[in-house]
């Protein structure tokens, strides 16, 4: 092969490569279209590489058409293959001469081939490199010495050995060479392609997230905005970088400077800060914004927005209705209190006094009657006198349990330490666990609210206790100070099971929480060490009711 | 306050007995149980702690029989003011409440004795009997 024909073509294979780079980058890679002009190009190519051909004899010449075939079918298709291998064979039979036609198989099969390397690297990315380039190349060109052997008159073998070295050595390494730089610019693209695609998905999330987004800086500008953050602030994209942070926070949120702060220091932030509007109204927001640095070293920050002022809005009916309940059951429980303080009162003092006063009476009339003892004609009588005033012990005794019950006089006449103590004695009675109640001597006057709270409070505790603690021993403690009164209830039981807070026991205890709560008590149930629980309330000593 | 019963003439050295007591029906049983008892110069009945408070005054009463649910003060705080103006006095407890622990702190405070309204109330009238007879014939002429 001379000089001047090698010359030429490795600047025509070289003129492909940025043929092949221009028109992939105009029209894509896989448009039919693009692939008709890649066709175009590598055949084009090819008949330009014919025309600086080396002729070894008349009718028989060399030249890089082989090559530029082969990688018009490996990086081009069938399309693109056939195309260029069309016009390559139609140039070659116009040029005419002995090996005309086997020229043109040449073509065929360095296109096939081409082809056939295509699917075979779409399989397996080893081929995708040198080496498999290189070896690509050995098998199109040993398939076109192979060709050789169809020359007429039997000249083949003459020109296989004459051609072979140069053959299998130069042009497989064009091969390698140009395939190599039409690989590198394949992943360029791919890569190209692959960041557009996912930059268009990420764009496509922040255009249509539903939540505010926007792109800023740790000094506050801010660099973009998506839909949402442009509705919820009133202004477009263009006006939000304008006025930055400073235009978009409520600069009277105290959490504000606590939030960058954190920001600063972690990071991140996660919270509820208030927002402003174009027009100057604001609304809560739940924020989480993160600091990042680009691959720049740039260093940016996301803010991601939601506008949670109909979630506050639930969240305050939501605890207004509450309240609203809980100043319902607190009227009820006030009104049954009422009720039962004054039933207490009448049973315990109306019909208490009567009977007292029967009781009294029969036991005079009895002692009168001793004073005739001798008259046997008055024992019926005094038998039934004494009948009657064991009658009215049982009935004296039912009243005074059904007063207690209903509220113990005790409470009211003799303060809370003594009523503690006296409904450890009833609940000995009542569930046979022994009950001790340590209560100091001198324990400052209650308001009447916070002696009623404590004293329900133990009812419950006792209750709860005999029904599912199996307790052997119950201890109450009450203390006090200037300050706060502490009443301890503590069993050995097995202790609490969490249980549906549907359940009378779960009502139970939310009635004991709402009991303290509404004197300002707090109310918690403790784990004891060896065994048990501690139901503890503690309540200000002075604090007016919380109704 | 209403005076049950006074008789300046029946003994060398009698006693004034307080009944504090808020229902009628049962104070008039009282006062009518101990009347005529050696030694019991003057009964006295106080419906409320007020009352009783006002006849603690001056040289007060010897002995006085307290109930102690009363409608204005608690018995005990009663109980504990007599005995800081009469520490020699008797206090006698008659409640509806008789229980341990109340009948300690009663003791605590000083009182002398502590009697069930119901079931013990005719033990309560009947020390009060032999205060009044102690207090006419000497301790030796008397026993609790």
């Amino acid at each position: 092969m001379s000089a001047t024909a090698l010359i030429n073509n490795v600047t025509l294979l070289v003129t492909l490569c940025a043929a092949y780079s221009a028109v992939s980058h105009r029209f894509g890679r896989e448009t039919p279209g693009a692939k008709l002009i890649f066709g175009l190009v590598f055949g084009t190519t090819a008949v330009l590489a014919m025309m600086t051909s080396w002729t070894l004899r008349p009718g028989v010449v060399f030249d890089g058409r082989s090559v530029v075939v082969g990688l018009a079918g490996a990086f081009g298709g069938p399309l693109t293959g056939s195309i260029a291998a069309v016009l390559a064979c139609g140039y070659r039979l116009w040029m005419g001469g002995s090996g005309a036609w086997t020229g043109c198989g040449v073509i065929a099969s360095s296109a096939i081939l081409g082809i056939g390397f295509r699917v075979l690297r779409g399989r397996w990315s080893a081929l995708s490199g040198l080496p498999g380039l290189f070896g690509f190349g050995l098998i199109v060109h040993a398939v076109m010495l192979a060709w050789m052997l169809a020359l007429p008159g039997g000249e083949g073998s003459e020109v296989i050995r004459s051609v072979a070295a140069p053959v299998l050595v130069a042009l497989p390494a064009a091969t390698m060479v140009i395939g190599g730089v039409l690989l590198g610019d394949e992943r360029r693209a791919r890569a190209q392609s692959e960041l557009t695609q996912s930059e268009a998905r990420y764009r496509a999330v922040f255009q249509n997230s539903l939540d505010g987004i926007l792109l800023t800086t740790p000094d506050g500008s801010i660099r973009a905005a998506n839909p949402e953050a442009c509705r919820l602030f009133g202004r477009d994209e263009a006006e939000l970088t304008r006025v930055g942070r400073d235009g978009v926070v409520d600069p009277s949120d105290r959490v504000l400077a606590t939030a960058l702060a954190e920001r600063d220091r972690s990071g991140r932030y996660r919270g509820e800060v208030r927002l402003v509007r174009k027009g100057g109204t604001s609304f809560p927001a739940e924020v989480s914004s993160v600091v990042f640095q680009e691959p720049s070293g740039e260093r940016f920050t996301s803010m991601v927005v939601r506008d949670v002022s109909e979630r506050k809005r639930a969240e305050e009916e939501l605890r207004r209705s509450e309240q609203r309940y809980r100043r319902l059951a607190a009227r009820i429980e006030t009104l049954r209190e009422e009720e039962r303080t004054r039933l207490s009162r009448q049973v315990h003092d109306e019909l208490g006094q009567l009977l007292t006063g029967i009781k009294m009476d029969l036991r005079r009339v009895e002692q009168q009657l001793d004073t005739c003892a001798d008259d046997p004609r008055l024992n019926p009588a005094v038998e039934r006198l004494v009948a009657a005033g064991e009658l009215v012990d049982t009935m004296v005794a039912t009243v005074q349990r059904i007063a207690s019950e209903l509220r113990p006089g005790i409470l009211d006449k003799l303060g809370l330490p003594l009523a503690l103590q006296y409904e450890a004695g009833r609940c000995e009675e009542r569930y046979g666990i022994p009950c001790w109640c340590i209560v100091p001597d001198d324990v400052p006057a209650l308001p009447p609210e916070t002696a009623t709270a404590l004293f329900r409070i133990l009812q419950e505790a006792l209750a709860n206790v005999a029904r599912h603690a199996r307790a052997t021993a119950v201890e109450i403690e009450l203390t006090a100070d200037v300050s706060r009164v502490t009443l301890e209830i503590r069993d050995n039981g097995v202790g609490m099971a969490r249980s549906d807070p549907s359940s009378p026991t779960s009502l139970g205890l939310l009635g004991m929480a709402e009991r303290a709560r509404q004197v300002r008590g707090d109310l918690d149930f403790l784990v004891r060490p060896g065994g048990g629980t501690i139901v503890r309330v503690t309540i200000p000593a002075t604090a007016p009711p919380g109704r | 306050m209403p005076r049950a019963v006074r008789d300046e003439t029946t003994a060398r050295r009698s006693l004034r007995l307080l009944i504090v007591e808020d229902s009628a029906i049962v104070s008039t049983r009282l006062v009518a149980a101990v009347e005529g008892f050696a030694g019991i110069a003057s009964v006295d009945v106080a419906r409320d702690g007020a009352e009783a408070q006002q006849a603690f005054g001056g040289a007060g009463p010897d002995v006085v029989l307290l109930d102690l649910q009363l409608p204005d003060i608690s018995g005990l705080d009663l109980l504990r003011r007599y005995k800081v103006l009469h520490p020699a006095g008797t206090v006698l407890v008659l409640t509806s409440f008789a229980f341990a622990q109340l009948r300690a702190r009663c003791q605590a405070l000083g009182a002398d004795g502590f009697f069930d309204k119901v079931f013990e109330f005719d033990r309560a009238i009947e020390v009060i009997r032999h205060l009044g007879q102690a207090a006419v014939t000497g301790p030796e002429g008397a026993t609790l």
